[in-house]
């Protein structure tokens, strides 16, 4: 049998995700103002929040409503384990990873067996139960003013803000570069099988509940670097954290920019974040125009402001395809 | 002596409550042998197939596939021990392309998880354009090459067919089990999944068919099990099961059996 002559579908490249990091560390040259930079650190501290959501309901499709509380766990984890146990920020950040592994290892292993509407109420339970945890244990958590988280120190100093925007910038980095990683590479492949279809995935000798367990896992991870991200860019921990308007922001970014999408979660925050500043200009409209652009969005892209662009690619690899094989029809006839 | 079978289903009873769905099923599949299984409605036929798949364990019997005894293993370990089988209703994943539903029956020669893949970064592009060149070749062999790019929704049912056959022998299976591929397809389209079956027989595959449609299973099949009530009524040849007095009651009925002998 000949090589095949119709040309593999082009895998994407990995080059848009070194253009949106090279954007991201030329912001702090070009934006001086303290506001901006604050603004760019909290889009991708919601960025690196999504990217989580978007593989674990995006890809696998499975809804956890949770997020916010891993996030909140995550901050908090940071946070407390330098202050009562001394540790360091680079070893508390390795904990409190690993804590926040461990317990969402523990919920997804009752949890993961629910679906859909049932495993979205149940995340949704946990995130309140860790809300009211962190605001009623007024002794170990600080109640409603919570903690505060020690600044990030080099050398004896502490670093200023374009040292805290370099270090969420290079965790986001790792976050973006795992999350492409996993969406382009066969693991990707597997997580759509099993949203699509679990029982063809299982026959196809796909491990499904294994499976979902680690992208939860995952994505709960992600959830508490973006957590630790809000930490040491605030410098305080406290129960908002893992309150209602964290999640309104999550699923408006993913919806935004895209759900199941690679560039969605970056796209939406983007937006999410810096729209109402642009709209602070309207005054008293400025939440019914936000509204307004919201729903413009869910009737008129479905599939996002990322789905937008990727489907172009989509369509240009098809007419790539057809176009091979049309070569090939024209040869066969030349031959013949 | 002949060769030892590929499957064996030895006792198979399938009880659901109070209701005796499958008893005392047992049955053979020697190396490249094309087995049907038929029955009309409610005779067992699917159940059996749930069992042998691993998608429902059985009450009682055991299931061996090889040497190993497979009984209560999960549907997730057939593919890699060389079974691999099609949907009756088309279970493709409609979120990927049709090349990507191929890949997918690759899947579990590719690193399992996300550390075990990124200590193998250096090999995995390769794995990855290797096993896509293998995808289009099977995507050839169906006929559906220049759908490589597609999504799922632009194909018509018989194409969907042969795409969920090609996803299933990515794999490399020593046993293909085949449920009613046939069905909902047009003349045009069976003829053709038919000419198809012959080929993949003579390269010495291994086959299990479930179907309703007995011309097709006639023609396609080298020995036939036919199924009625839960209970195996004749096991033989296309010819021998065509004449088995058991098998004309349980499809026209008792009293046209009788006539005929």
């Amino acid at each position: 049998m000949s090589k095949p002559t119709l040309p593999a579908a082009p895998t994407p490249t990995i080059l848009p995700v070194f253009v949106f990091l090279a954007i991201g560390a030329l912001i702090p040259l070009v934006l001086e103002s303290g506001f901006y930079i604050r603004l760019a650190m909290l889009v991708w501290t919601y960025a690196v929040l999504c990217m989580g959501f978007n593989l674990l309901y995006g890809f696998a499709g499975q809804i956890s409503l949770g997020q916010p509380a891993f996030y909140s766990l995550g901050a908090y984890a940071y946070a407390m384990l330098q202050i009562k146990l001394g540790w360091s920020p680079a070893v508390a950040l390795g904990g409190s990873l690993a804590f926040v592994a461990v317990v969402s290892l523990l919920i997804g292993l009752p949890l993961l067996r629910l679906r859909t509407h049932y495993l979205a109420m149940a995340t949704l339970a946990f995130m309140l139960v860790e809300n009211g945890v962190a605001n009623r244990w007024i002794d170990f958590t600080g109640g409603q003013s919570g903690v505060e988280v020690p600044a990030l120190k080099w050398a004896g100093e502490e670093i200023g803000r374009t040292g805290i925007y370099y270090t969420v910038l290079g965790l986001a980095a790792v976050v973006l570069l795992l999350h492409d990683f996993l969406i382009r590479s066969h693991l990707g492949r597997g997580m759509q099988a099993i949203r699509d279809d679990e029982t063809a995935a299982q026959a196809l000798g796909v491990r499904v509940d294994l499976y979902k367990l680690r992208v939860l896992v995952l994505s709960s991870v992600m959830a508490a670097i973006a957590g630790i991200c809000f930490g040491i860019t605030s410098l305080r921990v406290d129960p908002s954290l893992s309150e209602f308007h964290v999640l309104v922001s999550l699923l408006t970014i993913v919806v935004m920019g895209g759900l199941g999408t690679r560039f969605g979660p970056i796209i939406g925050s983007v937006i999410v974040v810096a729209l109402p500043q642009v709209l602070t200009g309207f005054g008293r409209f400025e939440t019914a125009i936000y509204g307004a652009c919201i729903l413009v969005f869910l009737i008129f892209l479905p599939h996002g402001l990322s789905g937008l662009v990727e489907r172009k690619f989509q369509w240009r690899a098809d007419r790539a395809t057809a176009d091979a094989k049309r070569r090939k029809q024209v040869l066969k006839e030349e031959v013949s | 002596m002949s060769v030892p079978p590929i499957l064996k289903v030895d006792g198979l009873y399938k009880r659901f409550g109070g209701l005796i769905a499958i008893n005392n099923v047992s049955f053979e599949i020697a190396p490249g042998e094309v087995k049907g299984l038929i029955g009309p409605n409610g005779a067992g036929k699917s159940t059996t197939f749930d069992m042998i798949t691993g998608v429902r364990p059985p009450t009682s019997g055991d299931i061996w596939f090889k040497a190993g005894r497979i009984t209560n293993q999960p549907a997730h370990t057939r593919s890699p021990l060389g079974m691999a089988r099609t949907f009756q209703i088309v279970r493709l994943f409609r979120g990927l392309s049709v090349l990507d539903n191929v890949l997918m029956g690759l899947q579990p020669k590719f690193p399992d998880g996300l550390f075990a893949s990124l200590a193998r970064l250096g090999s995995l592009r390769k794995q990855e354009s290797e096993s896509r060149d293998k995808a289009i070749q099977l995507l050839e062999f169906v006929g559906l090459a220049d759908r490589a790019g597609h999504p799922i929704e632009a194909l018509t049912l018989g194409q969907a067919r042969l795409v969920d056959i090609a996803r299933a022998l990515a794999s490399e299976p020593q046993l293909l089990m085949l449920d009613e591929p046939a069905a909902g397809l047009n003349d045009a389209e069976t003829r053709n999944l038919g000419n198809m079956l012959a080929i993949l027989k003579d390269r010495g595959m291994t086959m299990l068919l479930v179907e309703h449609d007995l011309d097709f299973i006639m023609k396609a099949c080298d020995t036939i099990v036919v199924m009625d009530h839960g209970v195996k009524i004749a096991d033989g040849s296309p010819a021998e099961v065509c004449r088995n007095r058991d098998v004309i009651a349980a499809y026209i009925g008792r009293r046209a059996a009788d006539a005929e002998h």
